[in-house]
C-alpha cells in the first residue's frame, strides 16, 4: 500500500479537532482544577497543590467506590461476556427466524434510564415488589431482603440491571464479529466430525478473539464510567454501600460543592480509564503482531 | 435425545430468556394505560379499560415538541458522526501514517471520558461561542460519539479485503472515493451498527442536554420526561406514556436497519 | 518526515487549545448581553425566571401570577424556565458558577441559599423591603424572612413553607392506642401498642436518605437549645457539636429502630412508597412535610376511603430539653435576584408582584399550598387542613430549620449518611458525631483559606 500522508491526515483531522476541542481541552481544565480548591458559586479559588489527591488517598469512600468499580468489572465482564457471546451464537446460527428475538434482548438500551429507574426500584422494593413476594410464593421467607437498601446486596442488585440493559448491545457487537466467520469454516470443522462445543471453543472463539478484546474493553471502560443506573436507583447509597467513582464525583461537584475534589476524582477516573486502553492496546498490538 | 428435540430446547430457553427481556418494557406500555396511583400498591395489575388519559396528559406536556426536538438532535449528531468518523477509521485501517498508532488511542480516550467530567468547563465553552441550544448539545454529542464509531468502524474496514481496493487503485479511485464508493457500501452493516448505537445514546442522554438546553422549547425527550416529576409527586402514569412514546421511533428505527444489517451480513462481503 | 508531521500536530493542537482558551479571559470582562427581543414592536426588556415548579397546579399558578403582571407592566416580559428539582441543583450551579446566570431564581432555604450568598451570587433586597414604611416587610409572614437574612441584609423572598408533623391513620390511633403522644414517652407508648396490635407504628422511606435525619433533627432541637444549634450548624461558627444532646438525640432514633418501629428495609423504601404504606394502612404513622397534604386530601393519590381518615400532630416535648417543645421543623422555599442582573429594579418588581397578598392568594387557590404571606390562607380558597395549618404555623413560637438545611453540605453528608448507617446497624452515634465534628473541622479549615468567606471583608 502506497503512503499518502497528506490524504491520511486530512481524513484524520476533522475528526481529530472536533475530539480534541469538546472533549481534551475541557479535559485539561479539569485536570488543571483539580489542583484548586473551590466552590462553583465562588469566584475565589484558593490553589491546594496536590492536597485534592492527598485527602482522597485518605477518604474511605473513595476506597468504597474503588471497589465497587472493582466488582462492576469483574461481575459485568463474567456475566456480560458469556451471556452476549450465548445469545449471539445462539441467534446467529439461524438469523431471519430470530430477529425478533434480537429486537428483544437489543430494547432494554433504548428505555430511558429515568423508566430502568422506576420500573426496578419498583420491582426490588421491600414492602410492594414483586421480588420479595415472588420468593414469599416460594415460601422462603427468610430470603426475603431489602435489595437497594443492602447494603451487600445493593451494587450486585444493580448491576443485574446494567446485564439486563446492556448485554443486547455486547451481543450485537459480537454478533457482527460472529458473521463475518466463513461458513467453510465450519464446514470443514463439521468434517473432520468436531461437535459443537469443540467448534466453536477451536474454531469461533480464535476467529472473534479481536471483536472480543474490543467487547472487554468496552465493558471495562463502561464499568469505570457506571453512573445513570445508580443514580437513579440508589444514588450510592445506603451510606456510600453502591457508590463508585462517577457518582462520588458527581456528589463531591454538585451536592457537596467541592469541585476541586470532584475534579481530583475526574482525573483518577481518567488514569483508570487510560490504564485500561494501554493495556489493551498492548493486547491487541501483539495480536496484530503475531497475525 | 435427538438433535430436534436439543434444538427446541434451546429455542425455549431463547424463549423464557427474552420474556425475561421485554418484561419490564410490557410492564411500561401496560402501566401506561393505568392511572398512576395505583403503580406502586399494585405494580403487576392490569388496565380496566383502555385508558388513554396518560398519553392526554403526556401529549399536554408537550411530548410532541420534545419527540420533534430529539429527532432533529438524534438526525444531525449521527449523520455528523458518521461523516468524521468513517474517513478517520479508513485512514486509521488503511493508511499508514507517523502518529496514526498515537492520534488514535488519543480519540479513543474519549470512550473513557465520563461527560460529568467536562461538563463545567464545556458549559463555559458553549457560553463563551454564544451557540443556540441545538449547537451547544450537537457539538458535545459528536464529540463523544466519535470514539466508539471510529474504533467499531476500523476494526470493520481492517477486515475488508486488499482485493478489493487494490482493485479500485488500479481504477485510479483516490483514497476518498474508495471510501465512499468501496468501503461504505460493504460496510453498511457496520455503519447500521454504528448509526442505531450513537441513536439510542443520544435519545436518551441527560447531563448535557438537561445543563445546556436553555429554553424549555428546545428540550429534548429525557429533559421533557423529567418534567413530569415534580418536587413531592410525580406524575408517574403520564411519564410510563411519555417513555412508551420515547420509545417507539428507536423501536421503528431498529428493525429498520436490522434489515441492512442482516442484508449485509448474509452477503458475505468480509474476509 | 516524521518530525515535520509531529511538528505539525503539536502545532494545530497547540492552535486549537489556544483558540478554545481565548473566550475565557473576554468573558470575564463582559457580561453576556440579555436576550433583548422586540416584543409586539414594543421594547421590552427580558427577565430570566427559574423555577422548579414543572408540574400542575404550581406551574400553571405561577403562569397566572406572570401573566398580571405582564399586563400591570409591559414594559417587562418575564420567561418562565421550569427544570425538575433533582436537576435544578446542577443546573443552577453551573450557570450561576460560569457567570451566567438567570436574573431570578428559586432557592431552598438555609445553608443552599446561604452558599449562593457567599459567593456574591445574589443581589440584597434590604431597601425594597424596607421601602413605604416597611410595607412589604410586614406583609411577609411571622419571622420568615430572618431566614433570608444574613449580616443585616436580606437576600430574596421566602415563597412556600413546609413543616414536618406525625401525620397519623385516625382509625387505627383511635383504635389501639390512648390518642395522640405529647411526650416522647406517650409516643413510644403509642408505638408499642400499635405493634401489640400488630400493625408497623411508623412508615419510613429512606432511599434519598434525608428523611430519617428528621427525627434527629427534630430530637436535636427539642434537647438542645435553637442557638447552640444555629452556633454549631454554622461552618464558620463558634460551635463545634460537643453537647451531649446530639449522642443522644441519635441514640433516641436507634432505639425506635431497634424497637423495630419502622416498616421493613427503610433504606430500601422510597419515599413514595411509604407514603403508600401510610395511606394503605399498613404503617399508622408517618413523620413527613406538608408537601404530602395533596396526596392524602381529596383528588390525591391516596384511595377514596383513606380521604377523611388521617391527621397530624406536632413532634412530641422531650422532657428536660433545653429547647422549645412547641417549635415547629420546616424550611422555606423561595426566590432570589441574581447579584448580576442588568435589570434589579425591574427583578424587584416583580418579586414584589410575586409576593403580593393577591398572587399569594391565587397561588393558595391552585395549589393548596402555604404561601408565606399574611392572609394569605382565607375561608374562600382553602380547606380545613390548609388552614389549620396556616394557623398553627401563625401560632407557632418559632420554627427551626431542618439540620440538612443548615449543615454544609458536605457535613449534611455525613449526617444523612450517618442516619441510614445507623439503620442498617453498621455504626453508632458517637461515631456519627465524630465524623461530622472531623469534616465539621476541614470545611472550616477550606473555608478560611478560600478568603470569600466573611462578606463584610469582601465588600468592605
Amino acid at each position: 500500500m502506497r503512503d499518502r500522508p497528506l490524504t491520511a491526515w486530512l481524513m484524520v483531522l476533522p475528526a481529530a479537532a472536533v475530539f480534541a476541542f469538546y472533549i481534551t481541552y475541557p479535559l485539561v481544565h479539569t485536570v488543571v482544577l483539580s489542583a484548586y480548591s473551590w466552590s462553583a458559586l465562588n469566584p475565589v479559588r484558593t490553589w491546594k497543590g496536590l492536597g485534592n489527591y492527598a485527602d482522597l488517598m485518605q477518604d474511605p469512600v473513595l476506597l468504597t467506590a474503588l471497589k465497587n468499580n472493582a466488582l462492576w468489572i469483574l461481575l459485568s465482564l463474567a456475566i456480560q461476556l458469556p451471556l452476549a457471546m450465548l445469545l449471539a451464537v445462539g441467534i446467529g446460527s439461524s438469523l431471519r427466524r430470530h430477529r425478533v428475538l434480537r429486537t428483544v434482548f437489543f430494547s432494554p438500551l433504548i428505555v430511558p434510564a429515568v423508566a430502568v429507574g422506576l420500573i426496578w426500584t419498583l420491582f426490588y422494593d421491600p414492602n410492594f415488589g414483586a421480588l420479595n413476594a415472588l420468593i414469599e410464593q416460594l415460601g422462603l421467607e427468610n430470603l426475603t431482603a431489602g435489595w437497594l437498601g443492602d447494603p451487600q446486596l445493593a451494587t450486585p442488585c444493580i448491576i443485574t440491571v446494567s446485564c439486563w440493559r446492556y448485554t443486547g448491545f455486547h451481543m450485537m457487537i459480537l454478533l457482527a464479529g460472529l458473521q463475518a466467520i466463513p461458513e467453510e469454516i465450519y464446514e470443514a470443522a463439521r468434517i473432520d466430525g468436531a461437535g459443537a462445543w469443540r467448534t466453536f471453543w477451536h474454531v469461533t472463539l480464535p476467529l472473534m478473539k479481536r471483536i472480543v478484546l474490543v467487547d472487554a474493553l468496552l465493558i471495562t471502560v463502561g464499568s469505570v464510567k457506571i453512573f445513570d443506573l445508580i443514580w437513579v436507583m440508589t444514588g450510592g447509597g445506603p451510606n456510600h454501600a453502591s457508590e463508585v467513582l462517577a457518582t462520588y464525583m458527581y456528589r463531591s461537584a454538585f451536592s457537596d460543592d467541592r469541585m476541586g475534589y470532584a475534579a481530583a476524582i475526574a482525573t483518577v477516573m481518567l488514569a483508570l480509564t487510560m490504564l485500561a486502553t494501554i493495556i489493551y492496546v498492548r493486547l491487541t498490538g501483539r495480536e496484530e503482531a503475531a497475525g | 435425545m435427538t438433535r430436534r428435540a436439543l434444538v427446541w430446547l434451546r429455542d425455549l430457553g431463547f424463549a423464557l430468556l427474552a420474556a425475561v427481556f421485554m418484561l419490564p418494557l410490557a410492564w411500561t406500555v401496560i402501566g401506561s394505560l393505568r392511572p398512576g396511583n395505583t403503580l406502586r400498591t399494585e405494580p403487576w395489575g392490569l388496565p380496566e379499560a383502555l385508558d388513554l388519559e396518560n398519553y392526554v396528559a403526556a401529549w399536554e406536556g408537550d411530548i410532541g415538541l420534545y419527540l420533534l426536538n430529539s429527532t432533529v438532535v438524534t438526525i444531525v449528531s449521527v449523520a455528523l458522526i458518521i461523516g468524521l468518523s468513517a474517513p478517520a477509521a479508513y485512514a486509521f485501517a488503511r493508511l499508514r501514517f507517523s502518529g496514526s498508532g498515537l492520534i488514535f488511542g488519543f480519540i479513543l480516550t474519549g470512550l473513557l471520558i465520563p461527560a460529568h467530567a467536562v461538563l463545567i468547563p464545556l458549559y463555559q465553552l458553549n457560553s463563551a461561542l454564544r451557540v443556540g441550544d441545538y449547537l451547544a448539545i450537537i457539538g458535545p454529542y459528536v464529540a463523544f460519539g466519535l470514539p466508539l464509531s471510529t474504533l467499531l468502524l476500523r476494526a470493520y474496514f481492517v477486515e475488508v479485503p486488499c482485493e478489493l481496493m487494490e482493485a479500485a487503485i488500479v481504477d485510479g479511485a483516490g483514497h476518498w472515493r474508495i471510501l465512499w464508493q468501496v468501503f461504505m457500501p460493504i460496510a453498511r452493516p457496520a455503519v447500521a451498527t454504528v448509526a442505531i448505537f450513537q441513536a439510542a445514546w443520544i435519545w436518551n442522554e441527560l447531563p448535557f442536554a438537561l445543563v445546556f438546553i436553555k429554553e424549555s422549547a428546545h428540550q429534548t425527550l429525557p429533559v421533557g420526561l423529567l418534567s413530569f416529576q415534580g418536587e413531592h409527586i410525580a406524575n408517574w402514569g403520564a411519564i410510563l406514556a411519555g417513555v412508551t412514546v420515547a420509545v417507539v421511533p428507536l423501536m421503528i428505527l431498529y428493525l429498520l436497519f436490522q434489515k441492512h444489517i442482516v442484508r449485509g451480513l448474509t452477503a458475505g462481503a468480509v474476509k | 518526515m516524521k518530525r515535520w508531521i509531529a511538528c505539525a500536530t503539536v502545532l494545530i493542537l497547540g492552535a486549537l487549545l489556544a483558540l478554545s482558551g481565548c473566550p475565557g479571559p473576554q468573558q470575564d470582562g463582559e457580561l453576556t448581553p440579555p436576550r433583548q427581543e422586540i416584543a409586539n414592536g414594543e421594547q421590552a426588556t427580558q427577565l430570566e425566571m427559574w423555577t422548579i415548579w414543572t408540574t400542575e397546579p404550581r406551574k400553571g399558578a405561577l403562569e397566572e401570577i406572570v401573566a398580571s403582571f405582564h399586563s400591570a407592566n409591559p414594559d417587562v416580559r418575564v420567561n418562565v424556565t421550569d427544570v425538575e428539582p433533582d436537576a435544578y441543583k446542577t443546573r443552577i450551579r453551573v450557570a450561576v458558577g460560569s457567570g451566567d446566570p438567570p436574573d431570578i431564581f428559586f432557592v431552598w432555604s438555609g445553608e443552599w441559599l446561604h452558599n449562593f450568598v457567599r459567593g456574591d451570587n445574589v443581589l440584597p433586597i434590604t431597601d425594597a423591603l424596607a421601602a413605604d414604611g416597611n410595607a412589604w416587610r410586614e406583609r411577609v409572614m411571622g419571622d420568615a424572612l430572618k431566614w433570608y437574612t444574613f449580616d443585616g441584609e436580606t437576600y430574596g423572598i421566602p415563597f412556600l413553607r413546609q413543616c414536618t408533623f406525625f401525620f397519623y391513620n385516625t382509625d387505627l390511633l383511635d383504635q389501639h392506642t390512648d390518642g395522640i403522644p405529647e411526650t416522647w414517652d406517650e409516643f413510644l407508648s403509642v408505638c408499642q401498642a400499635l405493634q401489640d396490635a400488630g400493625v408497623t407504628p411508623l412508615a419510613l422511606g429512606n432511599s434519598v436518605k434525608w428523611p430519617a435525619h428528621h427525627y434527629v433533627s427534630c430530637l436535636w432541637q427539642r434537647m438542645i437549645g435553637e442557638q447552640q444549634l444555629l452556633e454549631d450548624f454554622d461552618p464558620l461558627g463558634p460551635g463545634d457539636y460537643s453537647d451531649p444532646g446530639y449522642v443522644r438525640g441519635l441514640e433516641m432514633f436507634r432505639d425506635l429502630v431497634e424497637r423495630g418501629c419502622f416498616n421493613d428495609h427503610p433504606n430500601g423504601t422510597t419515599r413514595e412508597n411509604a407514603r403508600a404504606l401510610f395511606y394503605t394502612g399498613e404503617a399508622a404513622m408517618f413523620y413527613t412535610g406538608t408537601w404530602n397534604l395533596n396526596a392524602l386530601r381529596e383528588g390525591g393519590e391516596a384511595p377514596e376511603e383513606f380521604h377523611d381518615a388521617w391527621s397530624w400532630f406536632n413532634f412530641p416535648a422531650v422532657e428536660g430539653g433545653d429547647g422549645n417543645q412547641q417549635a415547629l421543623h420546616g424550611g422555606a422555599d423561595g426566590y432570589v435576584i441574581s447579584s448580576k442582573t442588568k435589570h434589579p429594579d425591574k427583578a424587584i418588581r416583580f418579586l414584589k408582584h410575586l409576593n403580593s397578598v393577591e398572587s399569594a392568594r391565587l397561588f393558595v387557590d391552585r395549589c393548596k399550598e402555604l404561601v408565606l404571606v399574611d392572609g394569605s390562607v382565607t375561608e374562600e380558597n382553602a380547606d380545613e387542613h390548609l388552614r389549620r395549618y396556616y394557623q398553627q404555623v401563625a401560632d407557632a413560637p418559632t420554627i427551626v430549620p431542618w439540620a440538612d438545611t443548615l449543615m454544609e453540605r458536605s457535613v449534611a453528608e455525613v449526617l444523612l449518611n450517618g442516619c441510614q448507617a445507623l439503620i442498617e446497624g453498621t455504626t453508632t452515634p458517637e461515631q456519627i458525631m465524630a465524623d461530622i465534628r472531623k469534616r465539621q473541622a476541614e470545611v472550616k479549615a477550606e473555608l478560611q483559606a478560600s478568603g470569600g468567606v466573611d462578606l463584610g471583608e469582601d465588600t468592605g
